[in-house]
């Protein structure tokens, strides 16, 4: 029974990342429309940067975070400047914004092989929150409570600023239909650039806490987060930011209790299975509504 | 001198006309307006199914080639059933969970694949038979634009509400582009496992299957030659940079499918482009008569 209670924790800490990257992937799909392939690099430059600079650098951990999600925000702006942007303008559908996407993929992946050479590094033990304690014969790591706040902050910050704020109504008009909003007063490109940045801030922060998590960076890093990411946006709902953190929390715990009660190769067969049985069953997930993606310029 | 040069370049010839075959199955789909990245996954069914029986019975290319076509084929149609009732986006989104779920299943099912170590194959591919196969699609694909099959899926893919009101079934329609598509990328990952010699999980993953719809679109999808010209350009012009540079090929790579994309969005072959100049087109007579409503 503690064991089971332990791991549904560790579960939640996993799938507190995973929800984390969801909810930026997700922002992006729904509010720009754009399937990015390239998403998971934004959270591997995200990693790398702080690996760099807390190491390197010698720079504190928590200025560093706050350094490399800015960077990767940038990052996500950029690259929706040279390679969406052109598109955008054009209308269409998910496909020519789906290839750019692949392109920038490609080119960032390549690039963050080249820079870490391909090997794997290791933070340094004493710059990194480390090991546990127990609180009600839980097991905790300190780590694992990083991710969780992180889940915490983006979660309600992002449903606050969506929800409250004039620019999160102008990021749901936008994702709704550019052409009324901008008719409604609404400075398009500001909002598409504001919205690209959080996704890809999003995104970074998701990188740096499973960096930390596991105490490792390597170029590969956001590729296992970018198809963790998609199922809990597509179990969640799309364009929800509840639905996509209560999926990628429902892929953490799943993973981590068919790792310790099935078997650990059967690990992504339970996400991914999860995931084409929503897509083929209720491909609304478990809270968008039927016509979101209808309505979304896609 | 020119033999080595030969050598080196014929094996890159060879991968990319596995290429262009897998980017032709994504384009069979894309004829009926159906984006599907699915190709990667009845790949390796071809390209498993072919290891096998090169494994257990030396069985040779014909055999393979067959029972990766109809192996392809048969997976497409269990799965069209599935698929094809979802919206398009859904559609898109679904076959990219079926090459994630492909790999999990690779991974587990040891006995027949090797698992996570692979399996081998005995290469009895040569660079000829490579192209008799892309010339027959090809040859099938032109013979088809033209018929009545061709332009019930041209119309279902431009509008399937109009096509279902001028009598075509699109879902019919869709489900048999979808079930060649699994045939042609069956075929491509027997030819594909018998080039790389070794397949393992990771061999039909999202690289093969995001390779084959870029090769597709940057070739241009609005014409059969556009996956050929785009597998050529996708795969031949790294190897062709790597021989001058060496380590920026990948980067090459990304940067070119974006610049693409940017500036040319139909791709690198559009009929439309050349059309124009010669004949009139619906485009242009659309034009015309716009403009004579505006006088």
């Amino acid at each position: 029974m503690d064991l089971l209670i332990q791991q549904i924790f560790n579960g939640l800490s996993l799938g507190a990342i995973y929800a984390v990257f969801g909810v930026g992937f997700g922002l992006m799909l729904a509010t720009l429309g754009v399937l990015n392939a390239a998403h998971g690099t934004f959270a591997t430059w995200g990693g790398l940067i702080v690996l760099y600079l807390v190491n390197d650098m010698g720079l504190g951990l928590w200025l560093s975070i706050l350094i490399g999600v800015i960077a990767a925000g940038l990052l996500a702006v950029a690259v929706d400047f040279i390679a969406f942007q052109p598109i955008r303008s054009r209308s269409g559908d998910l496909l020519p914004a789906l290839i750019t996407s692949i392109g920038v993929w490609i080119f960032l992946l390549a690039a963050a092989q080249i820079a870490t050479g391909a090997k794997t590094s290791r933070y340094a033990p004493e710059a990194t929150p480390q090991g546990s304690f127990t609180l009600l014969g839980l097991s905790i790591g300190r780590a694992q409570l990083i991710s969780i706040a992180a889940l915490i902050i983006v979660g309600f910050g992002l449903h606050a600023l969506l929800h409250r704020t004039k620019v999160g109504a102008a990021m749901r008009a936008v994702g709704t239909s550019p052409m009324a909003a901008s008719l409604g007063g609404v400075n398009p490109v500001l909002i598409v650039a504001i919205t690209a940045f959080l996704s890809g801030a999003i995104a970074g922060l998701a990188g740096i806490t499973m960096g930390l998590s596991t105490s490792t960076v390597n170029f590969l890093l956001g590729e296992a987060l970018l198809l963790k990411g998609f199922a809990a946006v597509i179990i969640g709902g799309f364009g929800d930011v509840r639905g996509t953190i209560l999926g990628g929390l429902l892929i953490g715990v799943a993973e981590v209790l068919t790792a310790q009660y099935v078997s650990g190769s059967l690990r992504d067969a339970i996400t991914f299975g999860l995931l084409l049985a929503f897509l083929v069953f209720r491909p609304r997930g478990l809270f968008g509504s039927a016509t979101a993606m209808k309505t979304a310029r896609a | 001198m020119m033999t080595e040069l030969w050598d080196q370049y014929r094996s890159v010839i060879e991968f990319a006309m596995a290429n262009a075959l897998f980017a032709l199955a994504s384009w069979i789909a894309m004829w009926a307006g159906v984006f599907s990245l699915a190709g990667a996954s009845f790949g390796a069914v071809g390209g498993f199914s072919a290891a096998y029986l090169d494994q257990t019975m030396q069985a040779g290319i014909i055999v393979q080639l067959l029972v990766g076509a109809i192996l392809g084929l048969l997976t497409a149609a269990i799965l069209s059933v599935l698929l094809l009732k979802l919206e398009s986006h859904w559609m898109a989104m679904a076959t990219v969970a079926l090459v994630l779920i492909t790999r999990v299943i690779i991974l587990s099912a040891e006995k027949y694949t090797g698992g996570s170590v692979g399996t081998s194959i005995s290469r009895q591919i040569d660079l000829f038979v490579v192209l008799v196969l892309v010339a027959g699609v090809c040859y099938a694909l032109a013979r088809l634009r033209r018929s009545r099959y061709g332009l019930a899926a041209h119309a279902v893919r431009e509008d399937a509400a109009v096509a279902a009101a001028l009598g075509v079934n699109p879902f019919q329609v869709r489900a048999i582009a979808f079930i060649a598509s699994g045939l042609v990328a069956g075929i491509a990952g027997v030819v594909l496992a018998n080039l790389l010699r070794y397949i393992g999980p990771d061999t039909f993953f999202i690289t093969l299957a995001f390779t084959m719809v870029a090769a597709m679109v940057l070739g241009g999808t609005y014409h059969w030659a556009g996956p050929i010209v785009g597998a050529l350009v996708f795969v031949g012009l790294p190897e062709v940079v790597k021989s001058y540079v060496q380590g920026i090929d990948e980067l090459m790579t990304g940067a070119l499918l974006v610049a693409i994309m940017v500036f040319m969005p139909r791709g690198l072959i559009d009929p439309r482009r050349r059309r124009r100049k010669e004949t009139p087109t619906p485009d242009d007579a659309e034009a015309t008569s716009r403009m004579e409503v505006a006088r």
